[in-house]
């Protein structure tokens, strides 16, 4: 259905990613900006979970039969047969989205179809690299999830290193260049932590921020170990996830402290 | 049991004492829980998305009835740093191998990559400290200590573990996933 034709940068296919076996040390994986895929899938009737090329970069590929593609701002395209498009990188989000009606067919690994290459899940798309449709239609119409407008992200205090918990909500930071789909790195002043490492592993959350040594702190991606022993600062909320992954590279990213205990 | 909020999407307790498997049972079985993840120390409870967290209590962690898994794994000490790890310990290298291979150990938890097992049981005699710089490169299969636990890297990839040897065993299949689980028990058979 669409053979790329290149790749500057990291592409890889990605659903939501699979949940259950993190018992397993098995991440959760999937798309980076979840509403980004959801919104892409639902432009060409596909379920919002579906299967996406996730772009960190710029993508071009030709179509092989008359097909239906749309990206994250949800602009449904007809492209056809022998048609190239070409997905640019867009300054105001740190990767997008490629949906194909029907969602692009990967094998189910773990009951997902994203990439995982560390235990051999798939690997980065490359040039001349042929998919195709799963041809798997939504049975109803699903509303277009709304977009994540760029706020202030906001932490909930971790059970590790509180002296830092202030100074990580209130400075400055930029989203640095090293970030990937492991974990997002930010630039900053140092922290000063009396506590980086901690006694004991404990399991992880994507968005849990960690504190090694050296005072640079770390965000879990979806493709980050399930257990780590550095100190946990802070975790993002969840309703937030999205406009912090969405953030480019260099760009600002505001905290703000969530104080209300909600459970 | 003292609950801690892991941001608004998990929570993290004390591991309770019991069978491995019945917590992440019992675990899972609570409104709204997607998955359960144990260390040595900890419970994380993860909830979904649209789901509100909250702890309920365990009524019983008995182990299951089934005797536990037992692996025995072929090893060949030919790790590069068995020798330093002699050296530092103060014993031969023979003495090294037939140490790590006459103890028995339990899986922990898994953690760090898919399928990698945390081994307790580790002879004290073996103690060592990870390397003050990882390798950038540790070749799949590779048995190795650090620390009070002994382990299999299931992939290639970086680590700061010392290395005693390798095995051939298959650690994580695609179809079954992990070989080892949270509370199987692992032997290390010399060849």
């Amino acid at each position: 259905m669409i053979v790329i034709r290149k790749i500057v940068g990291v592409a890889t296919l990605q659903d939501l990613g699979r949940v259950g076996f993190a018992s397993q040390a098995i991440p959760r994986g999937g798309a980076l900006v979840r509403g980004s895929l959801r919104r892409a899938n639902v432009a060409v009737g596909n379920a919002p979970g579906a299967a996406c090329i996730e772009i960190f970069g710029r993508m071009t590929l030709e179509a092989t039969a008359d097909i239906t593609l749309a990206t994250e701002r949800g602009d449904r395209s007809p492209l056809r047969a022998g048609a190239s498009l070409t997905i640019e990188p867009d300054a105001s989000t740190r990767v997008r989205y490629l949906a194909i009606a029907g969602g692009f067919d990967a094998p189910l690994v773990f009951g997902s179809r994203s990439t995982f290459a560390l235990c051999g899940i798939g690997r980065a798309l490359r040039s001349g690299d042929t998919l195709k449709s799963a041809n798997e239609h939504a049975s109803t119409a699903w509303p277009p999830p709304s977009s994540q407008p760029s706020r202030t992200i906001r932490l909930i205090a971790g059970p590790d290193a509180r002296e830092c918990f202030d100074a990580l909500a209130t400075s400055s930071w930029k989203i640095a260049p090293s970030s990937d789909r492991t974990g997002t790195r930010l630039d900053g002043a140092p922290l000063a932590s009396t506590t980086t490492d901690t006694l004991h592993s404990s399991p992880t959350v994507v968005g849990m921020i960690q504190l090694p040594a050296g005072g640079a702190p770390i965000v879990i991606g979806p493709d980050g170990p399930t257990t780590g022993g550095y100190a946990i600062v802070a975790v993002i909320v969840r309703a937030d996830l999205d406009a912090f992954h969405a953030t480019a590279l260099g760009a600002p990213v505001r905290f703000a402290r969530v104080d209300a205990v909600l459970c | 049991m003292k609950v801690e909020r892991l941001g608004d999407g998990a929570l993290r307790m004390r591991r309770p004492p019991g069978h491995p498997d019945a917590i992440l049972a019992a675990a899972r079985a609570w409104a709204g829980v997607v998955d359960a993840v144990l260390t040595e120390a900890w419970l994380v409870v993860h909830f979904a998305d649209d789901a509100e967290p909250a702890a309920q209590t365990f009524d019983s962690l008995d182990a299951p009835t089934t005797p536990p898994r037992t692996h025995d794994i072929p090893v060949t000490y030919d790790g590069a740093d068995l020798d330093d790890v002699a050296t530092t310990c103060g014993i031969l290298r023979a003495r090294v191998v037939e140490l790590h291979s006459r103890a028995n150990y339990t899986v922990l938890f898994v953690g760090f990559m898919p399928g990698f097992a945390y081994l307790g049981g580790l002879p004290p005699e073996l103690e060592v400290a990870r390397l003050p710089s990882p390798r950038t490169r540790i070749p799949k299969n590779a048995v190795a200590i650090a620390g009070p636990y002994t382990g299999i890297y299931p992939f290639e990839g970086p680590g700061g573990w010392r290395l005693v040897g390798r095995t051939d065993v298959t650690l994580f299949d695609l179809e079954r996933g992990a070989l080892l689980r949270t509370g199987d028990r692992v032997r290390f058979v010399p060849r």
